[in-house]
C-alpha cells in the first residue's frame, strides 16, 4: 500500500511538470502601457512586454480582475524614469475627501 | 514569446491583481497551478533572514521592498509590470491565495486599498471598546470603516468634508458622521473622543490640528494618505505634550496582514462597494476614476479569464 502511494505522488509530480512546461509556452504577457504622461488621459496602449525573469520562486497569474487604484493614476501621470515613486512603498494613495 | 512590440520604458499599472496560477515555480510549496491567488502593492522584498521588516513579518516596511509595478528588480531580473494586463509574474511570498467565499470582484480591491487601511487599525488597537475615526470616505476610508466595525470597535466614526455624503457613509455602518466644511465647530464639539483615527486623506490643505484634537489622550493618528511632496499641515508640539498623543503613519501591509485580512472579509461577509468594468474599456475607466466618479472602487474584469476557472 505504502508502495502504492508512492507511486501516485510521482505521478501527479509527472503530471504536475508536463502542465507547468506546457503553460510556460502558450500564454503570452500583454497588457495596458503607459508610454508617456498621457497615458492617464485615456492614452494607455495594449501591448506586449517582458516580464521579469522566471525564477523557481515566482508564480505566473493569469489575471481575472484587477482593482484600479488611486496610485495607479498617479504613476501614469508622472514622467517615467527609471522607478517611478522609487521613494515610496506603494506610490501616494489619492483618495478624495 | 514575441516581444518585438515592447517598448522598454512603458508602465503598465495596476496592483490589486486576482487571478489563476497558470505556473508555479518548483521552490514554491503553498501554492499549486489553479489556484485562485492574489497580489497587492509590493512584489518583493530582500527576504534576507538578517532583515529586521523581512524576519519580523513587516516586510512591507523592508528598505528593499519592490513595487507591483514601475520598480526595477535586484540582481537583473528586470521590471515589473502590474495588473492591466492579461498576466502577471511575481515572487510567491508576496503572492496571497483568495479564501473560498470571497468573490474575487470583491477581493481585489482589498488587496491595496482594502491592507492599508486594515493594517493600521490592526496593529494600533481597533477592537472592543475602541471609538475609531476613519478621515476621508473614498475608496481607502470606505474599507477603513468596514474594517473597523468588522474589527469589532465600540463606536465608528467617518470624517469627511462634505454633508452631502451622510447618506453613503451611514450605510456604510458609520455611528456618526462629521462634515467638517458644513458643521461649525466640529473639532471643539467631538474633542476627545477617539482612541484612534487612520487618516485616508492627501490633501496638504487638510485640518490636521482640529483632526488631532479628536483623540482621547493618549490616542493615536495614523496617516495612509500622502500628499503630493509628502507635506503636511503645520502640527503645533502644544498639540502633542498637551494631549499625549500620537502621530505615526502606515503603507500598505505585510502578507500575513493581507491574508488575516482577506480571512476576516470572509468571517464578517464584507462587501466592498465595488463596480467592475471590463479591461477592454481601461482608458474610459481611469479617466472616470480621474473624476472622483468611483464609488468607490473600480474593479476591471478581463473577461476572457473570467470563466476559464
Amino acid at each position: 500500500m505504502f508502495q502504492s502511494f508512492r507511486t501516485t505522488v510521482k505521478l501527479e509530480v509527472v503530471a504536475f511538470a508536463t502542465i507547468n512546461n506546457k503553460m510556460s509556452t502558450d500564454y503570452e504577457f500583454q497588457g495596458w502601457l503607459g508610454h508617456s504622461p498621457e497615458a492617464v488621459k485615456g492614452k494607455m496602449e495594449w501591448g506586449a512586454f517582458e516580464p521579469k525573469k522566471w525564477t523557481e520562486d515566482d508564480v505566473d497569474i493569469q489575471i481575472s480582475h484587477c482593482g484600479v487604484c488611486g496610485s495607479d493614476l498617479h504613476v501614469l501621470s508622472s514622467g517615467w524614469g527609471e522607478t517611478p515613486y522609487r521613494k515610496s512603498l506603494t506610490a501616494p494613495q489619492t483618495d478624495r475627501v | 514569446m514575441n516581444h518585438s512590440t515592447k517598448q522598454p520604458s512603458a508602465c503598465c499599472v495596476g496592483h490589486e491583481i486576482v487571478g489563476k496560477a497558470v505556473r508555479v515555480g518548483s521552490k514554491v510549496k503553498r501554492i499549486r497551478v489553479g489556484d485562485r491567488v492574489g497580489v497587492g502593492a509590493q512584489a518583493r522584498s530582500c527576504l534576507s533572514p538578517d532583515c529586521p521588516e523581512c524576519s519580523s513579518g513587516r516586510e512591507n516596511h523592508c528598505l528593499g521592498a519592490v513595487n507591483t509595478y514601475g520598480s526595477v528588480y535586484p540582481d537583473g531580473e528586470g521590471k515589473s509590470y502590474g495588473g492591466y494586463a492579461d498576466y502577471n509574474r511575481t515572487h510567491n511570498r508576496f503572492v496571497v491565495k483568495i479564501p473560498e467565499g470571497l468573490p474575487s470582484e470583491a477581493a481585489a480591491p482589498l488587496l491595496c486599498g482594502g491592507i492599508t487601511a486594515f493594517s493600521p487599525l490592526k496593529h494600533n488597537g481597533c477592537g472592543p471598546g475602541k471609538a475609531v475615526g476613519i478621515v476621508g470616505v473614498g475608496g481607502l476610508g470606505h474599507f477603513g470603516i468596514l474594517f473597523a466595525k468588522a474589527l469589532g470597535a465600540d463606536r465608528v466614526v467617518g470624517i469627511s468634508r462634505k454633508a452631502s455624503k451622510r447618506g453613503d457613509v451611514m450605510k456604510l455602518g458609520v455611528d456618526q458622521y462629521i462634515a467638517t466644511e458644513d458643521e461649525p465647530d466640529w473639532s471643539t464639539k467631538n474633542r476627545r473622543t477617539l482612541d484612534l483615527i487612520v487618516s485616508t486623506v492627501s490633501s496638504a490643505k487638510m485640518p490636521l490640528e482640529e483632526y488631532l484634537l479628536l483623540l482621547k489622550s493618549g490616542g493615536t493618528f495614523i496617516q495612509v494618505g500622502a500628499p503630493d511632496g509628502g507635506n503636511l499641515p503645520p502640527i503645533n508640539a502644544f498639540t502633542l505634550i498637551a494631549n499625549g498623543i500620537k502621530v505615526g503613519g502606515s503603507a500598505i501591509g505585510s502578507p500575513q496582514d493581507i491574508e488575516d485580512m482577506l480571512q476576516l472579509a470572509v468571517e464578517k461577509d464584507i462587501k466592498p462597494w465595488t463596480e467592475t468594468r471590463s479591461l477592454k474599456d481601461a482608458n474610459q475607466v481611469v479617466l472616470d476614476m480621474k473624476e472622483g466618479k468611483a464609488r468607490y472602487r473600480y474593479v476591471l474584469v478581463n473577461e476572457k479569464h473570467v470563466n476559464s476557472r
